[in-house]
């Protein structure tokens, strides 16, 4: 997958789960940015990456994904 | 070949369900639709996916959770709910359970069944008055243990499972979970990882099909069952072409291997036909050609008994599908229809989206089984009495349409046909009948209330109410119970009643029966001395033909809202034209 591809569905992924539009994500974003991001989004976030990219996201990674950038790191090292 | 998956959910990705979710609670129209779900695991994923499957329904969801493993605890003070669901999951009945229950005593086994026994017991009652509760029926399936060591936990579900069925009351639909593993495998519905950290047990992929499963109950409760079923002919019917090859050619035969899926679809479609889906027939042929095949081809399952109306010419479908929803008066969301030819399915999809439309599978051999799962899915296969009659009362509509096309006046042709109602008082004999008019009625319902059973109960033992049901026969049948009327005193003063609910189904309008009964309804309101009858037309996407029903029968608008019209009819000055060729009895 081109990593601008990668790039687009994060950005995607995070725009549905957080009901946010596509061009408020950047690489800046995180729980703290976006209101609608808690536990319980988490977990959906966790899922709806999960399902897109079709990967499992590993138990100690779900807790540290609260950011851009790190969604982006993680989902990159498992594909 | 056109794809048969559009209208399955299971077919979308998380992320596309998440978007599309979205995208319609931006479209406003729709009614309210509360939905409180009670788990003792968490299944929060499934609020979007059920949402939007609601929101695809044209209802506006409010979907709410109890407290995480409060099942018992929210029974008690839950507010009234549109539909409640319930998710008890055996595996988290204690800590540990998927282990701990295969090491408990004998004597501490009994106690756990008990004590959820109670707890059912409880839930089941504090939740009576509830209009729809779906409760999940137990299931050991994500206790991955060998097969032969879940001997505890084996016990315990098919206890409680025998338990729920005995105990369930008629707002309790239950839901085998078990089935829905055994279909997309143990791998595919359970999430270990995620249950042991947040209590998550299913995966995206289950939680997908069990809204899907539970589509038959949602479109129920939301009175949005389909109602009739069309077929084409050629290559749906039968396998080959009537016009080309003749009926020696065609094929239909239970003893040839392409055949016999053909003869057994239109074995589902007698059966059907029996149990009160309106079976028709749209197709490109000669109409002679066709009707010979009826009663006269020995492969033929289905005869003219079995089908309500047929369009076999040569105009195009949407044109015939559109006439075939006039005729039988239901909506054109009413309707399924079945075609081989990709052109056709997607001219309708095109067309009218409405109609859901569905290819003739290109295996030949699972053309049957998706027959009997769109019946499954989408129609009412539990018909009441009424419902069974409904195909030969249809056709009775058809006879009496071809009168009206030969009799100018209308009142004339109406004084022919010798209407005839009965009127009974809070009849309590007819409650799921009430019940399931109020739910299922939608163009000719001034006020579009859903009722469930319980509700109708307690509104037949309240002494401030009054249920009238109407009871319509004329020369070509009995259409049993097809009015109802609810009138209440009003809290705004003694001398005042209201009209809470004034609904007729469908297949009795156009004979001025509507006219007849609140012409009734207000002498009886009269000779027991009330001043005024107040009324409500509330505003749906299917009931603007009655609009103006109570400012035509002599009442006065006195207030004027965005989704409503109020009414009020002073009695002192009862004006009415008596409609005399109906005649109606009181019981």
């Amino acid at each position: 997958m081109e990593k601008q591809e990668i790039n687009e569905k994060i950005v995607h992924v995070m725009s549905v789960v957080f009901e946010v539009d596509e061009n408020d994500i950047n690489e800046d974003s995180s729980a703290d940015t976006i209101d609608k991001w808690d536990s319980l989004r988490q977990l959906n976030l966790i899922l709806a990456l999960e399902e897109e990219f079709g990967v499992s996201i590993p138990d100690e990674e779900v807790g540290n994904m609260v950011n851009y950038k790190i969604i982006h790191h993680v989902i990159n090292e498992m594909l | 070949m056109a794809d048969n998956s559009v209208y399955n959910i299971r077919s979308l990705s998380y992320p596309e369900i998440l978007k599309r979710n979205l995208q319609l609670s931006k479209a406003v129209e729709g009614k309210f639709f509360s939905v409180n779900i009670l788990s003792n695991i968490t299944v929060n994923p499934i609020k979007e996916i059920l949402e939007y499957k609601l929101r695809t329904l044209s209802l506006k969801p409010v979907i709410t959770f109890g407290n995480y493993d409060n099942i018992v605890q929210e029974s008690f003070t839950l507010e009234h709910a549109d539909l409640i669901i319930v998710f008890y999951e055996l595996i988290n009945l204690g800590e540990n359970f998927n282990i701990a229950a295969e090491l408990l005593a004998e004597d501490e086994l009994t106690a756990v069944v008990a004590k959820c026994k109670q707890d059912i017991d409880i839930i089941f009652e504090n939740l009576k008055g509830m209009p729809f509760v779906i409760f999940n029926g137990f299931s050991s399936a994500a206790f991955s243990t060998p097969v032969h060591s879940k001997k505890n936990v084996d016990s315990i579900e098919n206890e409680l499972n025998e338990w729920l069925i005995d105990k369930k009351r008629e707002n309790i639909h239950l839901v085998d979970l078990n089935k829905l593993v055994l279909s997309i495998g143990h791998d595919n519905a359970f999430d270990k990882t995620k249950f042991l950290k947040y209590k998550s047990l299913y995966k995206i992929e289950f939680l997908k099909l069990y809204v899907s499963s539970i589509e038959n109950l949602l479109l129920r409760r939301a009175g949005k069952l389909k109602k009739a079923l069309v077929f084409d002919c050629d290559n749906t019917l039968w396998k080959g072409v009537i016009g080309e090859d003749g009926p020696s050619g065609i094929d239909m035969s239970a003893k040839s291997d392409i055949g016999k899926n053909f003869n057994l679809v239109q074995q589902i479609a007698a059966s059907l036909s029996v149990k009160g889906i309106l079976v028709c027939l749209c197709s490109k042929n000669d109409l002679h050609e066709v009707v010979d095949l009826f009663g006269k081809h020995a492969d033929m399952v289905i005869d003219l008994r079995h089908i309500v109306t047929h369009r076999i010419n040569w105009k195009n479908k949407p044109e015939n599908l559109r006439e075939i929803a006039i005729e039988l008066n239901i909506g054109l969301d009413s309707i399924i229809f079945i075609d081989d030819a990709d052109f056709e399915i997607n001219l309708i999809r095109d067309q009218i989206p409405e109609i859901l439309s569905f290819s003739v599978t290109e295996n030949l051999d699972e053309y049957p089984s998706m027959i009997l799962e769109i019946a499954q899915r989408y129609f009412n296969l539990e018909p009441l009495k009424e419902d069974l009659q409904k195909v030969q009362i249809y056709k009775e509509q058809a006879k009496r349409v071809d009168a009206m096309n030969r009799i100018s006046n209308i009142d004339t042709y109406l004084s022919t046909l010798g209407t005839r109602i009965i009127v009974k008082k809070n009849d309590k004999e007819q409650i799921s009948r009430i019940a399931q008019l109020t739910q299922k009625t939608n163009q000719f319902n001034l006020t579009t209330t859903r009722y469930s059973e319980t509700e109708i109960v307690n509104l037949v033992n309240d002494p401030q109410t009054c249920i009238f049901t109407f009871d319509v026969s004329d020369k070509f049948g009995d259409s049993g119970i097809t009015a109802v009327l609810i009138l209440k005193e009003s809290l705004l003063g003694k001398e005042i009643v209201e009209i809470d609910t004034f609904l007729l189904s469908c297949r009795i309008l156009g004979r001025k029966i509507e006219t007849k009964i609140i012409n009734y309804i207000m002498y009886y309101c009269k000779n027991k001395n009330y001043k005024t009858v107040k009324a409500t037309y509330k505003k749906t996407n299917k009931n603007s033909q009655v609009k103006d029903f109570y400012l035509n029968n002599g009442f006065t608008v006195i207030n004027v809202s965005e989704d409503a019209l109020y009414f009020t009819s002073d009695l002192d000055n009862l004006k009415y034209s008596e409609i005399e060729f109906i005649k109606l009895i009181e019981e």
